[in-house]
């Protein structure tokens, strides 16, 4: 690849990976924005991929007062009995107050130094780069066997949020419930006398057909292309994002072209079809997990083709990256995961964060 | 006196005393044999005592001798650096007791007093607030903007016993959201005693404290009040470069 790879604020994994370290990287990544789905030799996403999306059930909350995520109904309705996933939307990590809960039972308030000043909650231990950016991260345990009305850690917390400051977001969320029978959508009723505005949240697709694209050679065995038979596993990855973005690849000489200088990596094949599959939204863990299992499905049924690949992207201004670690914004705020379907069930994880 | 004084030594044949009036105030036992008839260890614990009385205390410092800070030190560790840059006073231990017992006394049965009631300051805050509308002397339901700076001025000079207080923000967070009446306010702290009977001392550095006067809310900021109260009236407060915790 001409593109020189800027690795100051990359982190980047390359494993063959089991099957329980995928589940469980993907289940750790709580809140998802969007879904590129790269498959090289088709025209259109096959139907198993595409139903993955039809029970997802996402609701944007307007105008909710923090309080009222720490309340013992809310707590035994849906922390408990389920996987909850709730993100601030709107709010900037750097400028202001973002909130979020975890499904494992955390509410995580990242705040900033004069709301922090005001609340009167206490504050996690702050790392290097909270300490730089003066801000503060509250964590409250509502799974806890001490967190109930009477205990005066619940009390004091219940009073801080509500009386102290107006502390109201808008939220995303979803909700995954244990018990199949329970709708997901009743997470939406509770709230509906509870905030301003109760909206559901629908899924924004785009696919687009790609043709007579060049794709690199990938081997299993030879991740970092020294054979020569296959490229190396960096630019493999720089070249999913450059089609992802629809970098135009076809000039082969740097030097001519004016807007990039990107290309694909040698050796190459000609792929006559390939299509691109971008869908946005508030996304859950549960529903990535039955994409990758379908692509799984589908790439092992036609194992000609060149690599599919999936990406999965989380949010900017989320207050945690992946299992309750905590986010920043170094340059931007991106955190992603791509995972390469190559032949004989292996697959291939990046992770990239930016932070 | 004097001519007494002055036949005294001529009949005892001792040379002339000079500088007789210094020795007026002493009694006529005092400078006869009275004293002589002590041995040592009376003259010593007589002689303690009157040095006591009379001296102030940091004459008596005892550790003339120590001339470590005539040197520099060249050991690096922290705790060395820390004990030789306070001068440690060895003061004798009575005259700690002798000077602190009452003040400190005064201040432990204040804090740590089990009988303190909320209750009980009830009226004391009402004398504030009277104390402090007479010092206003502005009808607070009718003040506007203008009237701010002036009120602000008073309220810098104002004595804080018996105020209603509440820390509205802090850097720390066990402090945001206490209330109470001032009952102490000291250089450092302010002591609150709160509606649930508890007595609690407030650092005043890093917090935010409001009182509400009427319809008016007085701020304070308590990083610029780390000051005496009884200095706090002839203190002129300058403007500082930032107000933030």
């Amino acid at each position: 690849m001409a593109a020189t790879f800027t690795s100051a604020a990359f982190n980047l994994t390359t494993l063959v990976q089991t099957d329980d370290k995928i589940s469980s990287a993907i289940s750790g990544h709580y809140f998802n924005n969007a879904l590129t789905v790269i498959l090289p030799g088709t025209n259109s996403l096959p139907e198993t991929v595409s139903e993955c999306f039809a029970d997802q059930l996402a609701y944007q909350l307007h105008g909710l007062p923090v309080y009222r995520l720490v309340e013992v109904p809310f707590i035994h309705a849906f922390v408990k009995n389920g996987l909850i996933y709730m993100l601030s939307a709107n709010t900037q990590l750097d400028t202001h107050d973002c909130v979020a809960v975890t499904p494992d039972g955390w509410l995580i308030l990242h705040l900033t130094k004069d709301t922090y000043h005001e609340l009167g909650l206490e504050a996690t231990k702050q790392t290097h780069q909270q300490k730089n950016s003066d801000t503060y991260v509250v964590k409250v345990n509502l799974l806890a066997s001490y967190f109930k009305p009477g205990k005066k850690n619940y009390d004091s917390t219940l009073w801080c949020l509500k009386n102290r400051l107006d502390l109201v977001f808008d939220f995303h969320i979803a909700w995954e419930p244990k018990d199949d029978k329970v709708c997901s959508s009743s997470v939406s009723a509770y709230f509906l006398d509870k905030c301003a505005k109760v909206e559901r949240r629908c899924l924004d697709r785009r696919t687009q057909v790609l043709t007579s694209l060049p794709c690199p050679k990938v081997q299993a065995d030879d991740p970092e292309g020294t054979s020569g038979q296959s490229c190396h596993f960096q630019e493999v990855f720089e070249w999913i994002g450059a089609v992802a973005c629809g970098v135009d690849m076809t000039v082969k000489d740097e030097d001519t072209s004016y807007t990039s200088s990107l290309c694909c990596p040698e050796p190459s094949q000609n792929c006559p079809r390939c299509c691109l599959f971008q869908v946005s939204g508030f996304i859950t863990p549960g529903t990535i997990l039955k994409v990758f299992k379908a692509l799984r499905q589908y790439t092992t049924a036609h194992t000609d083709l060149p690599p599919a690949s999936l990406t999965v992207h989380g949010f900017q201004d989320s207050p945690i990256f992946t299992n309750n670690c905590p986010h920043h914004l170094h340059i931007c705020g991106d955190n992603l995961m791509t995972f390469v379907y190559l032949p004989s069930n292996q697959c291939w994880l990046y992770r990239a964060v930016a932070s | 006196m004097t001519e007494k004084q002055q036949s005294e030594p001529a009949q005892m044949t001792l040379p002339t005393v000079t500088n007789v009036e210094i020795y007026s105030s002493l009694e006529r036992e005092d400078l006869h044999s009275g004293k002589n008839s002590m041995n040592t260890s009376q003259k010593k614990s007589w002689l303690a005592d009157f040095t006591q009385e009379h001296l102030p205390a940091n004459r008596l410092r005892s550790n003339e001798d120590d001339m470590s800070n005539k040197f520099l030190s060249t050991s690096t560790s922290r705790r060395y650096k820390k004990r030789h840059s306070k001068q440690k006073i060895k003061v004798s231990r009575s005259i700690h007791a002798k000077l602190n017992h009452t003040q400190r006394k005064l201040a432990k049965d204040l804090i740590t007093s089990q009988n303190q009631k909320y209750s009980t300051y009830i009226p004391l805050r009402r004398l504030w607030t009277s104390y402090i509308q007479d010092l206003m002397s502005v009808d607070m339901s009718k003040v506007t903007a203008p009237v701010f700076m002036t009120l602000a001025q008073k309220m810098m000079k104002a004595d804080l016993h018996g105020c209603p207080l509440t820390v509205r923000r802090s850097k720390c967070p066990g402090y945001v959201g206490v209330e109470g009446i001032v009952i102490q306010e000291t250089r450092n702290m302010f002591t609150l005693i709160c509606q649930d009977d508890k007595v609690r001392c407030i650092p005043k550095a890093n917090s935010v404290f409001t009182t509400v006067l009427q319809n008016v809310v007085f701020t304070i900021h308590g990083n610029q009040f780390l000051v005496r109260p009884g200095e706090r009236a002839a203190k002129k407060f300058k403007a500082k470069s930032t107000i933030d915790l």
